[in-house]
């Protein structure tokens, strides 16, 4: 890396050299005889020299797309030639068709790329190269150079965003462009007049003629998704930063300060400062660095510190609940809504009802309600799973439901808030007045963080628990593969006509199989796990027609990891899925109550092996006769306490405050920070030299290390063995 | 830092055209564009020596439809291209030609040759004041003294 530089020279024979890295500098320090110098906040491309980061290929293999119609090269016909009076060199001529498949052999040419935009095209065939050549009659087809023929140079236009090239010839003065007229390539006029009609005519190429190498220095904030791999939108590029140039002797590092990160070291989408359409992450801005505030305490002392600003103070949210009082000063603001607030952004956890939602109350005794509804939390509306998420204030009547009902229930618009149920609701008197029959209902949250606020923010973990009146008492699996006991559980699920069953299982190499046991009917569930794939099979038999309709999908599990299954069905509704890990793998629809009153499984669950229960291949074997959400299964992991949902780093609006960042660094100047002597010995081992060029070391080092070392330095022994 | 803006423009696809003298001053971002050049016959490419010992290439781009600008269709004749020239670091001032070769399908090429002065800033414009801000002290007497300039507020150094 090298910095980048200017130097002027001055009337009186000297001159200056300025370093872009030293333009706006922030503060200059010293400590243990090194420089310390903080930058300004820039991109870091700003003070370092760019590499040229495009190349350009000197030939291509490629296919030539005519509007979906592919050049493809043929060998001349030999009969044909022979017809038009050649009967000697068959081998020099090829010929051309177009095909509506690019991906072969004949239809990929090389493209040779000369300076000042000249190309040539062929095909390499039956050990010879077959150039695309203008002959005699001004017509162009395929010939080997054997022949004589020179037009096989073209002028090109290149078009890199379409991977688009136009191929030219001069004609008597003209020139001529390359377009497909019919099944033959034709060279048609490019004037003044008709230019409009090259563009038209452009020749898709599968590769580009030019190679990017991304060596943008510049800092980047990148989200990587479920699979690892970086959304499209999961790069906020370009970020400015304050670098910490240390200066020893004649070398400078630099080390990168962290304006990204909260003041507790977290990345967090939450500068409250920062609001566009465009930006996706918020996490830019955070800090600013000020000073080198620290300079020499002692010159043992290794730690330099640095003193920055910043603008929003986190608060770290842990799973369960977490008080936090609002900073004294929220400056710019006087007091900010929730909704304005980057909680959402920053990972808050959003669910269709507040049981498993973020939550938020404020403590306020100065809040008077009207008809007798009470203030519940406010919470966020929408679903973990994605889509839109609004924060929502919940209202129940504590005469007409408990409060921990008030918590689970439904909102009163039966989905997730958003704005326009919201004008509908508001413009609709006849809904408005209606909303008194409801036992709880939301509205757009009014909450308020206001300075020194006191606040408890929610967030789901473990110990919440399913609701147990859900639960059906269900004897495991193990005691029916060890007593065989068949206790019938099943029937009661076929009467609910509904149920779902989880479990979980590791990705170790195990096979197994678990499935709801069945008589001579084709029907219930299957779940095996064969090798790497996860096979789910659901066979609902209508015994009205005596067919059985499957469902079947097969996936690949996370090997070595723990895995979670969820099966979930509804025959009133008609819908079933299979569920694995933190999606659903497969959901289908049937017809509403087709198979309703109708058994779904002939037999309670059971697992093939008997070992396998006293392994506890399969855990935490869960049954309800209910559907379970989609949303639900995506929590169960949580409740169950086999996931933890991270911790959450939210940020309020706090005005300027500061803060200070350490910087560890090993100086490398040899004094004795140990005794505060100023004589040093210097042992030098590991070093296999001849004794020659030992003593040359030797003398080396001695003779130099004057100049080299802190003035107040003396160097007492020098050892090499 | 200054900024200049050129047009270069043309009647004819082998023009070639040498531009009077260009005065800069100093740290300049030089802009050029060749929206008066002749698209009489399409052009290939763009070649441009800066004078300084930097080049571009620019390959044209005629599919750019939604960026079609008074009939024109190349994408060299409607981007504009810019340039950093810094002042002399061995005189006060210095002389360089850029030159621009416009590259068409007939093998034509017009030339544009601009011959750029490049005059120095005198010390009080570019520096001004200078403040100590810290002095390093080395073997045999030798100090390094830091000083942040108040033009631009560029820590500088010097030997003694």
């Amino acid at each position: 890396m090298r910095f980048q530089k200017f130097s002027r020279y001055f009337n009186g024979g000297y001159n200056l050299t300025f370093y872009n890295a030293l333009s706006g500098i922030v503060d200059v320090k010293n400590k243990n005889y090194t420089n310390f110098i903080l930058t300004r906040n820039t991109n870091i491309s700003n003070i370092l020299e760019n590499e040229d980061q495009t190349l350009k290929s000197e030939s291509l293999l490629t296919n030539l797309n005519f509007s979906d119609n592919f050049l493809t090269f043929q060998k001349a016909d030999a009969r044909i030639l022979a017809l038009s009076g050649i009967y000697n060199q068959s081998e020099y001529y090829g010929n051309y068709n177009f095909t509506t498949n690019g991906d072969t052999l004949s239809t990929n040419f090389v493209i040779t790329l000369k300076s000042d935009n000249v190309c040539n095209i062929y095909q390499y065939f039956d050990y010879a190269k077959y150039y695309l050549t203008r002959n005699a009659n001004n017509e162009l087809n395929f010939y080997t150079q054997n022949l004589g023929l020179t037009a096989y140079d073209f002028k090109y236009i290149y078009s890199r965003p379409n991977k688009a090239i136009f191929l030219f010839q001069t004609l008597s003065g003209i020139p001529h462009f390359i377009k497909k007229t019919g099944n033959f390539l034709t060279l048609s006029p490019s004037t003044s007049a008709n230019k409009a009609s090259v563009y038209v005519n452009p020749i898709y190429l599968s590769k580009d003629i030019y190679s990017d190498f991304d060596i943008n220095p510049n800092t980047s904030y990148v989200e990587y998704g479920d699979d690892n791999n970086i959304p499209k939108n999961g790069i906020l590029k370009d970020l400015e930063n304050n670098y910490l140039l240390h200066r020893e002797n004649d070398s400078t590092d630099i080390i990168v300060l962290k304006n990204q990160l909260s003041q507790y070291n977290t990345f967090t989408s939450g500068n409250t400062l920062l609001s566009s359409q465009e930006l996706k992450f918020f996490v830019d801005g955070m800090r600013n660095y000020t000073s080198i505030c620290n300079d020499i305490n002692t010159e043992k002392d290794e730690t330099l510190a640095l003193n920055y600003v910043f603008y929003n103070k986190p608060y770290e949210i842990i799973p369960g609940l977490n008080r936090f009082t609002a900073p004294d000063n929220m400056s710019p603001f006087n007091r900010i809504n929730i909704n304005d607030t980057k909680f959402v952004e920053s990972g808050a956890f959003g669910y269709p009802t507040p049981e498993y939602a973020d939550k938020v109350f404020r403590f306020d005794d100065s809040v008077s309600y009207d008809d007798g509804q009470t203030y519940l939390c406010t919470w966020l509306s929408g679903s973990p799973l994605g889509g839109d998420k609004v924060w929502v204030d919940r209202y129940y009547y504590p005469d007409l439901i408990e409060k921990s009902l008030a918590l689970a229930g439904d909102n009163t618009f039966n989905l997730t808030y958003d704005d326009v149920v919201e004008k509908l609701v508001a413009g609709n008197t006849s809904i408005k007045d209606s909303l008194s029959s409801f036992t709880v209902f939301d509205k757009k949250s009014d909450m308020l963080f206001v300075p020194n606020g006191k606040y408890t923010y929610e967030r789901i973990k473990a110990e919440d628990t399913i609701n147990e009146n859900n639960l059906v008492v269900v004897t495991p699996c193990q005691s029916l593969a060890t007593t065989g006991n068949n206790i019938n559980y099943f029937k009661q699920l076929n009467d609910a006509g509904k149920f779902t069953v989880k479990f979980y299982f590791d990705g170790n190499e195990q096979n197994w199989k678990f499935r709801s046991k069945r008589n001579n009917t084709n029907g219930g569930l299957i779940i095996e796990k064969i090798g790497g794939n996860l096979v789910f099979t659901m066979d609902l038999y209508n015994p009205g027609f005596v067919e059985t309709i499957t469902f079947s999908e097969t996936v690949k599990y996370k090997p070595s990891q723990r895995n979670f299954i969820c099966f979930s069905i509804d025959t009133v509704v008609g819908q079933l899925y299979f569920f694995l890990n933190n999606q659903i793998v497969g959901y289908y629809t049937f017809d509403k109550y087709q198979f309703y009153g109708k058994q779904m499984i002939f037999g309670d669950f059971v697992l093939d092996d008997v070992d396998f229960f006293t392994q506890k291949t399969l855990s935490k074997i869960g049954l309800t006769s209910e559907y379970t959400s989609e949303n639900l299964a995506f929590i169960t992991p949580i409740l169950d306490g086999e996931s933890v949902i991270d911790p959450l780093t939210v940020t309020l609006p706090c005005g300027m405050r500061n803060s200070t960042d350490t910087v560890e660094y090993l100086q490398s100047v040899c004094n004795n920070q140990a005794y505060k002597s100023n004589f040093v010995n210097i042992f030098i081992k590991n070093i296999d030299l001849v004794d020659s060029d030992m003593e040359g070391l030797r003398t080396r080092i001695t003779s130099e290390i004057v100049d080299r070392s802190p003035l107040t330095t003396e160097i007492n022994n020098l050892t090499i063995p | 830092m200054n900024t200049k803006l050129l047009s270069l423009s043309s009647t004819n696809t082998s023009q070639t055209t040498i531009l009077s003298t260009v005065g800069l001053v100093d740290y300049t971002l030089l802009s050029i564009s060749l929206s008066g050049v002749t698209e009489r016959l399409l052009p290939t490419h763009l070649s441009i020596n800066w004078g300084d010992g930097k080049t571009d290439f620019f390959e044209n781009d005629i599919l750019q439809i939604g960026n079609i600008v008074s009939n024109i269709f190349s994408s060299i004749l409607i981007d504009t291209y810019s340039h950093e020239y810094f002042p002399s670091s061995v005189s006060t001032s210095q002389t360089l030609t850029a030159t621009f070769s416009l590259y068409y399908v007939n093998s034509d090429i017009s030339t544009f040759t601009l011959p750029l002065s490049i005059t120095n800033y005198d010390y009080t414009t570019s520096v001004g004041d200078v403040q100590l801000v810290n002095t390093n002290y080395l073997q045999n007497d030798r100090k390094i003294h830091q000083l942040v300039t108040d033009e631009g507020g560029y820590l500088v150094e010097l030997l003694t």
